[in-house]
């Protein structure tokens, strides 16, 4: 008996682990030939019942002490980019160990990852002391992150550089949220890579893009998940300017005033406050044009991890 | 009064237990392929110096006459072992001339002239049970099938190739086909690597159960069972994947012992004649159409022949078979830069191609034959000596099978287990094997090359003992 019992765990541990094989994807998945097939909707664990768990919530604007954004210039799209906003505040954020400037991958020609087939491997280790994504890329240093459709958002690829959607996941406005496969200990500050996604392309005609954009943090509680919610107001987006025109986006933890001891999840939900061509996030309207939100990079800086 | 010094012993009586043991333990190790890239540096410095303590003991059957006349054809395996480590490839792949690559390249060389004499010398040391060496092989391709396929079904599940077929993963944002992967032991920690190559040791291991063919389990059942045991995790492995070329293989190498073994014991009153004819009509049919190959294949930019021969023949074939011949005609007409094998000097032809070398990648195709890669990475007079060695070796290894001093089930292993190393590298060698890194590991410079090295010194006939018919 106690061998039929042994034997059938080894079984149960052998056929339920399969981690490899957890998240498997046909070719082409969230890459078809409609803009519609490629938005990213999924809520992992609980997220989607801890959104509706809000204990916390805070509202930044753009400026010191809220929330930065891209080159803090939003005359036309194609400024509406970059990191100089971060940088202006936060000098210190954009130093390797040795003191030295990183750059955001456009300044000297550089590129924020090493040139290569779209979507096929490249060893970006020479980028390292470099370019800021690269240096500060979560699975440079948690090889976990290394797995799974998001993580292409931790591999310090921060715009298309020719890729297109094998370096962006495209959210609507149903959102999409993520489990993280550690529990984040300490970390200064939070930033993504954005830019706005369209099907709305006339040629040459680049357009800026504003929205409310919520990103919720989650921290294991005694009945599920618990969520602190920043909401990012009036964000200045390019669409439709070029794939390389994203924004780093992001705040300080001390300047929402949330622990980021403990964040296990984070999820991003959207809206859409102005399109000049009248364009939706709702992806399930079929009647207009849609915009997704484009993010390319999420960056925990410096962050340690249990 | 002075007292009388006792006399010592010879070496060989003195030290033939250690010996044995390390022997024994050097090809295990070896087959277990333990320290990764970095353990088989020291695994050919190993094999060198323990092959050449084993010396003495081949001195104890063969006169210093006898050695001069009988291994005089290993001049040219000398030449290549010497090549196979010194080319113009790998100087440059090792920095260009200097102390590093000289001895990189001097360890190879004698990597594989230290294992192909431990092969020779292990079964020259009296203490040396037959049936022990093959445990040894196997043993150490055992141990690492079964570390490696448990990780791997821990990982992937069972029969993960088949029921995950057509889907991908992603890794660090990019998509890479599960299906076609499998986990390989690099040094001491495991990596995503080409079924290709992930399968090369379980695939050895199961060919070795084609010495299971002409065992009789009631006379000898500890050895039935032990043989049957170690290859069946071998056949195991690939089975659960499951992965079909290596499957193959091992059905191939069982197809050749099981008509070896029926020609010996059905083949009339004197079925060693009979099959000697046989053998010498296929033997040397095949040098001459590889002879014919080679000419084509140095011809082809005049001729086109073995292009319209692929065009042809590719719709037909299964499609990794297909993989592994478009990767000839694409070595020898894109290999380096994209330039064909006759557009470099007569010096890379010769001694090796000398590659481009970006970031630590090599601009070069590599073929799925392994022989092709010995042609650019060693050169022409490299693998030609290949070409000449690999029909030595199968006439010695038919002498062998023949003639061999061990029980025919350890001579049909070992023959086996050459022959599935032989035709997998001639038609799945993956010189760039990890999925998710860019790691040259060329099969001339693999433990399993030192394995084959000492399957080949193991069968090797120096002098042709008498022949007699038996039926075993």
């Amino acid at each position: 008996m106690n061998k039929r019992w042994f034997l059938l765990s080894c079984l149960t541990v052998v056929l339920t682990s399969c981690v490899d094989t957890q998240q498997l994807y046909p070719l082409g998945a969230y890459m078809g030939g409609e803009y519609v097939e490629h938005v990213y909707d999924v809520w992992e664990g609980q997220t989607k019942q801890g959104f509706e768990n809000i204990v916390y919530s805070k509202t930044l604007t753009n400026e010191e002490h809220g929330y930065f954004c891209g080159s803090g210039k939003h005359e036309t799209a194609y400024q509406c980019c970059g990191y100089d906003q971060a940088k202006a505040w936060h000098p210190s954020y954009f130093k390797n160990a040795q003191g030295r400037d990183l750059y955001w991958g456009t300044e000297r020609g550089l590129s924020d990852i090493n040139p290569g087939a779209p979507g096929a491997y490249v060893d970006n280790s020479g980028l390292y002391d470099i370019i800021y994504s690269q240096n500060k890329r979560l699975d440079r240093y948690y090889e976990n992150f290394s797995r799974g459709y998001l993580s292409k958002l931790y591999n310090g690829q921060i715009k298309c550089n020719g890729w297109s959607y094998y370096a962006m996941a495209v959210v609507s406005d149903q959102g999409f949220g993520t489990v993280f496969p550690y529990e984040l200990k300490t970390a200064e500050y939070f930033a993504t890579s954005l830019l706005v996604s369209t099907d709305y392309t006339p040629s040459g005609q680049g357009r800026i893009v504003v929205a409310d954009i919520d990103f919720t943090f989650y921290k294991y509680a005694a009945d599920g998940l618990e969520g602190y919610k920043v909401t990012l107001a009036d964000v200045y987006l390019s669409c439709n300017a070029g794939a390389a025109l994203t924004s780093l986006v992001g705040f300080t933890f001390d300047d929402v005033g949330i622990s980021p001891e403990a964040i296990m999840g984070l999820s991003l939900t959207w809206r859409l406050k102005q399109d000049e061509v009248g364009a939706t996030n709702d992806f399930s309207d079929t009647e207009k044009h849609h915009d997704g939100l484009s993010i390319y990079e999420v960056l925990f800086p410096d962050s340690t991890w249990y | 009064m002075e007292e009388k010094q006792p006399k010592q012993k010879p070496f060989t009586e003195q030290f033939d237990t250690v010996m044995a043991f390390l022997c024994l333990e050097a090809i295990a190790l070896t087959c277990f392929g333990i320290g990764g890239a970095t353990g088989l540096k020291i695994l050919e410095i190993v094999g060198f110096f323990v092959g050449a303590f084993t010396v003495p003991f081949i001195r104890l059957n063969f006169s210093r006459k006898d050695l001069s006349a009988n291994f005089k054809w290993l001049i040219p395996l000398g030449v290549f072992m010497l090549l196979m480590g010194f080319s113009g490839f790998f100087i440059r792949y090792y920095g260009g001339f200097g102390l590093t690559s000289i001895v990189y390249c001097l360890l190879e060389s004698l990597g594989l002239l230290g294992f192909f004499l431990l092969g020779f010398g292990v079964r020259q040391i009296p203490v040396v049970k037959r049936e022990y060496i093959l445990y040894a092989i196997l043993g150490g391709l055992a141990l690492y099938c079964v570390v490696v396929g448990a990780y791997s079904i821990v990982r992937y599940g069972l029969f993960y190739a088949a029921r995950y077929h057509g889907l991908y993963y992603y890794y660090k944002g990019v998509l890479f086909p599960v299906f076609q992967e499998g986990k390989a032991l690099v040094g001491f920690s495991f990596a995503e690597a080409s079924l290709d190559y992930a399968v090369v040791p379980s695939m050895i291991l199961g060919c070795a159960g084609a010495g299971l063919i002409g065992r009789n389990p009631k006379k000898d059942p500890r050895s039935f069972a032990i043989l049957a045991t170690l290859s069946s995790i071998g056949v195991l492995y690939s089975l659960l994947i499951p992965y079909w070329p290596s499957l193959v293989v091992m059905a191939l190498a069982y197809l050749f012992a099981l008509t070896y073994y029926l020609v010996r014991r059905l083949g009339g009153d004197n079925p060693n004649k009979k099959a000697r004819t046989g053998f010498a009509v296929v033997y040397f049919a095949l040098i001459a159409v590889v002879l014919l190959v080679v000419v084509l294949l140095l011809l082809e930019n005049r001729l086109g022949l073995i292009n319209k021969l692929f065009n042809a023949v590719l719709g037909r074939v299964p499609s990794s078979v297909q993989a592994a011949f478009s990767s000839i005609y694409d070595a020898i007409y894109n290999g380096a830069d994209n330039a064909p094998l006759h557009q470099v000097n007569l010096a890379s032809l010769l001694f090796g191609y000398q590659p481009e070398i970006v970031d630590g990648r090599i601009a070069l195709h590599f073929s799925r034959f392994f022989e092709i890669n010995v042609l650019w990475q060693n050169g022409l007079i490299a693998f030609l000596l290949l070409l000449g060695i690999v029909f030595f070796f199968i006439k010695n290894s038919r002498d062998y099978l023949a003639l061999g001093k061990e029980d025919l089930p350890f001579r049909i292993a070992v023959v086996a287990m050459m022959l599935g190393l032989f035709v997998y590298m001639s038609l799945f060698d993956d010189e760039m094997p990890l999925v998710h890194d860019y790691v040259f590991a060329p099969f001339g410079q693999s433990n399993h090359f030192l394995l084959l090295f000492f399957l080949m010194g193991l069968s090797f006939l120096p002098s042709k003992p008498k022949e007699v018919a038996v039926n075993e």
